[in-house]
């Protein structure tokens, strides 16, 4: 409790610091505002949850991107942007399991700072054993089933896997909860009264295969790449605001396809937060190589979604 | 010695010159990227004068003989610093803006850096094709040719190179993007059907539809974007498939045209062998 309070308080006082940097105060435009903040179990979570996917070189740009981030996020810089989103309010990370993760969590709290880790777990970490091991290592403060897992499960009839998985963590005491890039899964999980604790929704439906594509979305000639339709922000958000459990929508940048100019992040972040519940929040993973993203996205999130 | 540097590099001819049907291109040095300004921004950063210098270089020492550039500050540098040091490169034009509207500068451009031939830019030839007045490009190539360099028609549109072909225009050569990345939204919708995803622009049936257009007309093409700007660059495999595709698809007059970025790889070197194991006029 005491070091929560030591956060929140450095996130007050940061208020003011962000709007001294200039840009990125004129465009909160509010004055030193906290950072929004949402509930999930007994934690207090920054509205703007910081991701991993450039971390964990995870572009979904293509192989030289990823290249790219895995190449500049040496363990020292994964330390300095979690120490810096702390700064600037952002309390919590939601990663996949990886050593680099570990490190990174390990050196920040031993510096004696602590963010609030949320797992996304996959195959690795569904089996008892392995789950066990890394809450002792790591305590997260959730646990939530892999969406591109839940998507293929989904298609496969075997959605139930994900629930067992979900109440398996639960019963470790720890929150428990659900990602899926297809709403479909969100609005079946709701529907049959899982008692989830959270939700984590794609606002890209990436895990669509050509016959999906063509299927669902009339395509004749599917193009090259991963596939981020600009329609699936809506119908994702239609239902997250349809459940009642807290929802951390991800992916809101499109994996960089909305980040060429600051005005399609401002529009990004504005749509997420707009078309979200006020217990939602956004997860958004940063690459501060050339500019001061954690700052930035801060910025948004205050003058969106307080 | 790589099998690259002691294999011969097929070649082909543009008027009086031999040129390596492998050209380097140059959009990853001056910053054009197809994956988002982000990966512009990295490009840029890497591709100092020595970096650019060293890829010159390598691409010599591969049998690359041919550089292809837009009009830039980065590549007049490079080309002083690259003759000062003894080698040379063919330079060819692809030419938009300032030098098509202005002659004096074009003039100037073309006593400074001697470009063997200069091709009117595909985006603005597509644009022109779409008002009815790519007439203007087939004038433009004309007065090139009339300085006594080369002159061509780049396009993403392969209607723009089949009106020109069925037109008699007489050029010397053609830029032929596989990619036809010029879409309005409306022709985006159209061909994807509905929904068109971001950064969905290259369409998978796009190279056998201008392919189609390059092996019906008789002036060599230099096709473009063979690896969708980037998208088929992930895994070696769609790599080879690229370059297989290209040069079975491709008339054996014509050469690809492919920009490169050595940061993690010895792309020149790839891309040679690839060129030499598909693009030889023999195999």
């Amino acid at each position: 409790m005491e070091r929560d309070r030591r956060e929140f308080l450095k996130q007050v006082g940061l208020g003011a610091g962000v709007v001294a940097m200039g840009a990125v105060g004129r465009a909160a435009g509010a004055g030193p505002k906290p950072m929004p903040t949402i509930r999930l179990g007994r934690h207090t979570v920054s509205r703007l949850v910081v991701g991993s996917n450039p971390i964990l070189g995870y572009s979904h740009a293509g192989a030289l991107m990823s290249r790219v981030m895995t190449d500049y996020f040496t363990h020292e810089r994964i330390v300095a942007l979690i120490r810096r989103c702390l700064d600037v309010g952002i309390n919590t990370w939601q990663t996949s399991a990886s050593d680099k993760v570990d490190k990174a969590l390990a050196a920040v709290r031993t510096g004696g700072r602590d963010i609030q880790w949320i797992l996304l777990a996959s195959r690795a970490h569904f089996a008892l054993k392995p789950l066990k091991e890394i809450i002792k290592r790591n305590q997260p403060i959730a646990i939530v089933h892999h969406g591109g897992v839940s998507d293929s499960l989904w298609r496969a009839g075997k959605i139930e896997q994900a629930h067992d998985f979900v109440k398996r963590v639960q019963d470790l005491g720890v929150l428990g909860g659900l990602s899926a890039h297809n709403p479909a899964v969100i609005r079946h999980a709701e529907d049959k009264g899982w008692n989830a604790d959270l939700y984590m929704t794609c606002f890209y439906r990436v895990t669509r295969n050509g016959n999906e594509l063509r299927a669902e979305m009339g395509m004749k000639e599917v193009p090259l790449g991963e596939h981020y339709m600009p329609g699936d922000p809506a119908r994702m958000c239609e239902v997250v605001r349809h459940v009642k459990r807290p929802c951390l929508g991800f992916k809101i940048l499109a994996a960089g396809r909305r980040c060429n100019r600051p005005r399609d992040v401002e529009g990004a972040f504005k749509f997420a937060l707009t078309h979200i519940k006020r217990t939602d929040g956004v997860i958004v993973g940063m690459f501060p190589r050339f500019r001061d993203q954690a700052a930035e996205n801060a910025a948004h999130t205050r003058r969106f979604g307080s | 010695m790589s099998e690259a540097e002691t294999t011969a590099m097929p070649m082909i001819q543009l008027g009086e010159h031999q040129v390596s049907r492998l050209i380097l291109g140059s959009n990853p040095m001056l910053g054009y990227s197809y994956m988002g300004s982000l990966m512009a921004k990295f490009m840029v950063e890497y591709y100092t004068p020595e970096n650019i210098q060293k890829l010159l270089h390598r691409c010599l020492d591969l049998g690359v003989n041919t550089w292809q550039t837009s009009a830039d500050a980065k590549v007049d540098q490079a080309f002083d610093t690259l003759r000062d040091s003894g080698r040379d490169m063919h330079w060819v034009f692809l030419a938009s803006g300032e030098h098509v509207e202005n002659p004096k500068a074009l003039a100037d451009l073309v006593a400074r850096k001697r470009p063997i031939a200069i091709v009117h830019h595909g985006g603005v030839s597509d644009r022109l094709y779409r008002e009815g007045r790519l007439g203007e490009a087939y004038d433009f190539a004309e007065r090139v040719q009339d300085m006594g360099i080369l002159g061509g028609i780049s396009a993403h549109n392969p209607a723009v190179i089949r009106h020109a072909e069925e037109s008699g225009w007489d050029l010397d050569l053609y830029m032929t993007c596989f990619y036809r990345i010029t879409r309005t939204p409306a022709e985006e919708a159209e061909v994807v059907g509905g929904e068109v995803p971001l950064w969905g622009k290259f369409v998978p049936g796009d190279p056998a539809r201008m392919c189609e257009v390059v092996r019906q007309v008789k002036r060599p093409c230099l096709g473009f974007k063979i690896m969708a700007g980037g998208r088929l660059g992930d895994r070696p495999e769609s790599v080879e498939g690229a370059f297989k595709f290209a040069f079975e698809n491709i008339k054996p007059s014509d050469g690809v045209v492919v920009g490169m970025f050595p940061r993690f790889a010895d792309e020149p070197e790839q891309n040679a062998v690839l060129t030499r194991w598909f693009g030889s006029l023999g195999g």
